[in-house]
């Protein structure tokens, strides 16, 4: 692992946990970022890279459940919670919020490891997805407002025909519309097409059984 | 008076005799022949008065003619009133009226008239009266020439008239002794007579009775009676007719008596009053009974009206004829509209029916009314009354009234039935209130018991009061402490309370509370007691159940607490454990790298010692919270202490089945301790024992306590019980040693962490024959010994 191909973040409020982390992830060829608190964490302005976040539960600002509940809709790197005393509600419920693991310490290096590699391996995952929307989401925003509005259209399975009906204009003119959406959009195939609105969120508007 | 009238009968008239002397003389013969024919005997005498002619009717009587009475040669010289007395009373004239007879002639002289009434001898020689009167002729000189006379029969006459005069005599004797004053009267009212009775009454004679007062009126009566009777008397009299009048006659003691006095007139055959006859009855003693009896009536009436009762009387069928003005005027209406109206419609609808039972009950048998309803008053209230009402029977034992009186009992009657509504209340109130109420006399014997506590014991009421109440409904066991609580409240004479097992209906025995207080009478003495029984049964048993709740919850307290504290100490301790576990690993890796960092690695290594020392500190730091002594010390009499803890954990025991027994040293110094910490040590050690019981079958199961001087210097406590022992007297101290399901092992382990923060020492040994005997020393207070 490169040292520019991640980072893993460390909040906990116990300097001596911090530093033994620091050591141990270093020498396990990690690259490490410590902080005590959550603000800070916070403050930090963070590379743009996979990361894991290990999170100790009892903070003195802010519990870690909590600070995991407030990144919830914006991206974050995975969580993995270590604590001093792991109840069984508390576990539950940060892995319900999709924390990687939840380990209590003393916990062993193997546990550790698995669970950084799992959360980066995510975080790597979770990021390119998130590349890939925001490049479809840049061709998308070439459209013309004729355009946006044909795409929906075309994706549902109307018929050329159907959709220029719809619209009120010819099909040739739907056809020209069309090739531009699928140029724009740099859409190999029409079913590349129908994909990339799916992940856009573009909605279906007519069923394709509406045709039979 | 009497003999008067009969001579009223003769009309021979001297004037026609006269006249007939001259027509005689005028006509002799025929004169004669008249004479000879005259139905009347006729004679003629010379101025001497012998009789020189009788007619023949005379002649015919007498059986001879003036020759038997002749005057012979003897006679000269006598004089006419001897002649007449020697002829005539030979002749003619009876004996013994001779003498008459001479005096008649002698009167005639004077008087120039003759009249003579004497008996005549008749020719059978009987005699017969006479009446003869003769007058003289005269010649020119007034000299008589000759005496004419009449001789007529009056015998008949006279002897009625003696008769009459006889009969008279009687009647005057009957009148005079029959017992009414009688007063004979003129058609105008005046007095002619009185009788004897009220001469006698009066004391006047009958002149001054007779004589009216100086202002003329009667002396009889009295002034007043006079002044205002004599018109009604004068109209009466006008009138006629028979009449009556009252008044008072005086009597000669001067008292004025009342009589009624009955006048009746006394008619002639034209019908013309003659005569009042007033017949005098002295009805002054009826008159004053009268006047008592209105008088008494009076007063009887007033006493009726006055009485603050409502009288009335009804006929024999039940029609009222009277009712006093009280009624009326309590009822509104005048006996006249009572009458017309049915009784019902002034007795309230609801005693119609009764009152009409009674009522006709006591027609039917006629024997007194006796009964209570209510009477519509004017206004249209009603009050109650108490009606009694006797009958009247005639002397065929018919009853002719009913005599009834009405007193107002509506007052009476309001408070009795208030009286009684209370009354009724306060034993619907005492019957169903949700407890059990007795009352017992003064040496505790139960009278009475309510209807709840009946059905509580399933017993009827009566049934209850035979048998001896508390031997056989409460439960053996508590048997003893009752009577002894019993005993404690006559003698003291205060309340008594207990709470015990009483057998219920359904054989069980539940939970009481019995408590009772004395009731006194004036001076003091109890009269009663009266008594509730609480069945508690249920309470006891959520009391139970609470407990166990709470024994619980303690116990789940406690695992809570010793479960926070050991997460904290895992806190505490993981967190520098942590740390060191991930230092050594980074150690591990830096040595196990290629080539090992061994700076890396030493510098780890420096802070995993640090940390492994910190987890260290960590430990130490809780051993010393564990010893921490901010405890309050005070001089304390562990005997105390342990009273109270048998009192807190007598019905813990006793739900498990298990009795404590207390024996405490008398000479216990005070020992300087934390109350609440030795509290808890005896509890525990308690508890401990408890259970340890619990769940043995046998009995008995007792755990004694024991407080004892151990040497100068400590003390000793020991509690004993009787459970299944200990397997390893050792251990049991140390915490979460546990032999029991449930609990955390910690009360052993903190009671010995107490005592020995107190200087002292526990321990626990095996029990003979069977359980544990934990024991605990503490040294006695520094202050006092």
């Amino acid at each position: 692992m490169s040292a520019h191909d991640h980072i893993v973040f460390v909040v906990d409020d116990d300097f001596r946990m911090r530093e033994a982390l620091q050591e141990l992830l270093t020498s396990a060829h990690l690259n490490v970022v410590t902080f005590g608190s959550a603000s800070e964490y916070l403050q930090f302005a963070k590379p743009d890279l996979p990361g894991c976040l290990i999170l100790d539960v009892d903070l003195p600002d802010i519990n870690g459940l909590d600070l995991q509940g407030q990144m919830a809709g914006q991206p974050h790197p995975q969580i993995v919670f270590i604590t001093g005393h792991g109840d069984v509600p508390s576990s539950v419920r940060a892995l319900k919020a999709g924390a990687v693991d939840f380990l209590t310490k003393p916990f062993s290096d193997a546990d550790l490891m698995g669970a950084i590699h799992t959360a980066l391996a995510q975080d790597r995952g979770a990021r390119l997805e998130r590349g890939k929307l925001a490049t479809l989401q840049q061709r998308f925003s070439t459209l013309t407002p004729r355009e946006r509005e044909v795409l929906p259209l075309v994706v549902s399975g109307l018929l050329n025909k159907q959709a220029a009906a719809e619209l009120g204009i010819s099909e040739v003119t739907l056809q020209i519309h069309r090739g531009k959406i699928m140029h724009k959009m740099e859409a190999g195939s029409f079913a590349e097409l129908v994909r990339m609105a799916g992940t856009l969120g573009i909605p279906v508007t007519h069923g394709r059984r509406a045709q039979h | 008076m009497s003999q008067e009238i009969g001579w009223y009968g003769v009309d021979i008239d001297i004037d026609d005799q006269k006249r007939t002397d001259e027509a005689l003389r005028q006509s002799e013969q025929s004169l004669n022949r008249l004479i000879e024919t005259l139905p009347a005997m006729v004679w003629r005498a010379t101025p001497d008065g012998e009789p020189d002619y009788i007619n023949p009717r005379l002649a015919n009587y007498t059986g001879r003619g003036l020759d038997g009475v002749g005057r012979g040669p003897e006679d000269l010289g006598r004089t006419l009133h001897d002649l007449v007395k020697l002829k005539v009373q030979n002749a003619m004239v009876h004996q013994d009226d001779l003498e008459a007879a001479a005096r008649a002639w002698g009167r005639a002289h004077e008087t120039g008239a003759f009249d003579l009434t004497a008996r005549l001898r008749g020719a059978d020689a009987s005699y017969r009266w006479f009446q003869a009167r003769a007058e003289p002729m005269r010649d020119a000189a007034g000299r008589i020439v000759y005496w004419y006379g009449v001789a007529v029969d009056i015998d008949d006459r006279k002897r009625v008239e003696e008769a009459l005069q006889k009969s008279e005599q009687e009647l005057r004797g009957i009148v005079d002794a029959i017992p009414q004053t009688i007063v004979v009267l003129d058609a105008d009212g005046r007095g002619l007579y009185a009788n004897r009775p009220l001469l006698d009454y009066t004391g006047l004679t009958m002149e001054q009775l007779l004589t009216p007062d100086s202002r003329g009126n009667p002396v009889l009566f009295h002034p007043d009676d006079w002044a205002r009777l004599q018109d009604e008397r004068r109209q009466a009299l006008s009138r006629s007719m028979p009449f009556e009048i009252e008044w008072r006659v005086r009597r000669k003691d001067g008292q004025y008596r009342w009589f009624l006095v009955r006048y009746h007139p006394l008619r002639d055959e034209q019908g013309r009053i003659l005569r009042w006859y007033a017949g005098g009855t002295d009805i002054d003693d009826r008159k004053r009974a009268e006047e008592a009896l209105r008088h008494s009536e009076q007063e009887l009436r007033v006493l009726i009206e006055t009485l603050p009762a409502m009288v009335w009387r009804t006929t024999g069928d039940g029609e009222p004829d009277y009712i006093n003005q009280r009624f009326a005027d309590y009822l509104g209406r005048s006996l006249a509209e009572l009458a017309q109206q049915r009784w019902q419609d002034v007795v309230h609808p609801e005693d119609a029916e009764t009152a009409a039972r009674a009522w006709s009950l006591a027609r039917d048998t006629a024997t007194p009314v006796d009964t209570t309803c209510r009477f519509r008053k004017a206004d249209g209230a009603y009050r109650w009354f108490h009606v009694h009402a006797e009958p009247l029977r005639d002397c065929d034992g018919h009853v002719v009234r009913w005599y009834g009186v009405n007193v107002d009992v509506d007052d009476r009657k309001r408070a009795e039935e208030a009286l009684r509504k209370s009354e009724r209340e306060l034993r619907l109130l005492i019957e169903t209130i949700p407890a059990a109420v007795w009352r017992a006399t003064p040496d505790g014997e139960s009278d009475y018991f309510n209807q709840r506590m009946a059905r509580d014991i399933g017993m009827s009421q009566t049934d209850l009061l035979n048998l001896t109440v508390r031997r056989d409904l409460t439960n053996p066991d508590d048997l003893g402490m009752v009577a002894q609580e019993w005993a404690r409240a006559r003698e003291t004479e205060t309340a008594f309370d207990s709470t015990h097992k009483v057998r219920a209906a359904d054989g069980s025995y539940r939970w009481v509370n019995a408590r009772a207080e004395p009731m006194r009478d004036e001076a003091g003495r109890i009269i009663h007691w009266y008594g509730v029984m609480f069945d508690i049964d249920d309470h006891k048993r959520a009391e139970e159940a609470l407990r166990t709740t709470q024994a619980k919850l303690s116990r789940a307290s406690e695992i809570a607490m010793v479960s926070e504290m050991a997460a904290s100490i895992a806190h505490e301790i993981s967190q520098p454990l942590g740390a060191l576990v991930a230092n050594g690993h980074a150690i591990q890796r830096w040595l196990s790298a290629e080539p090992p960092n061994l700076e890396r690695a030493r510098l780890t290594a420096e802070r995993l010692i640090r940390d492994g020392s910190a987890a260290a500190e960590v430990v130490n730091r809780i051993r010393a919270l564990f010893k921490r002594t901010d405890l309050t010390r005070t001089p304390l009499d562990l005997n105390e202490v342990i009273r109270e803890v048998n009192r807190l954990m007598t019905d813990e025991a006793s739900t498990k089945g298990v009795r404590i027994e207390i024996d405490l040293a008398d000479d216990m110094p005070p020992i300087w301790a934390d109350r609440m910490q030795m509290q808890q040590v005896i509890v525990n050690l308690v508890r401990n024992g408890v259970e340890a019981m619990e769940s043995e079958q046998s009995d008995p199961r007792v755990l004694s306590i024991r407080s004892t001087r151990d040497g100068i210097n400590s003390v000793l406590i020991e509690i004993r019980d009787q459970g299944s022992g200990l397997e390893d007297v050792e251990r049991v101290f140390e915490p979460f040693f546990t032999t029991k399901e449930t609990g955390m092992g910690m009360g052993l382990a903190i009671s010995r962490w107490i005592v020995e923060a107190h200087q002292g020492r526990v321990w626990a040994t095996s029990n003979t024959p069977r359980g544990a005997v934990f024991s605990f020393t503490l040294p006695i207070s520094s202050s006092t010994s």
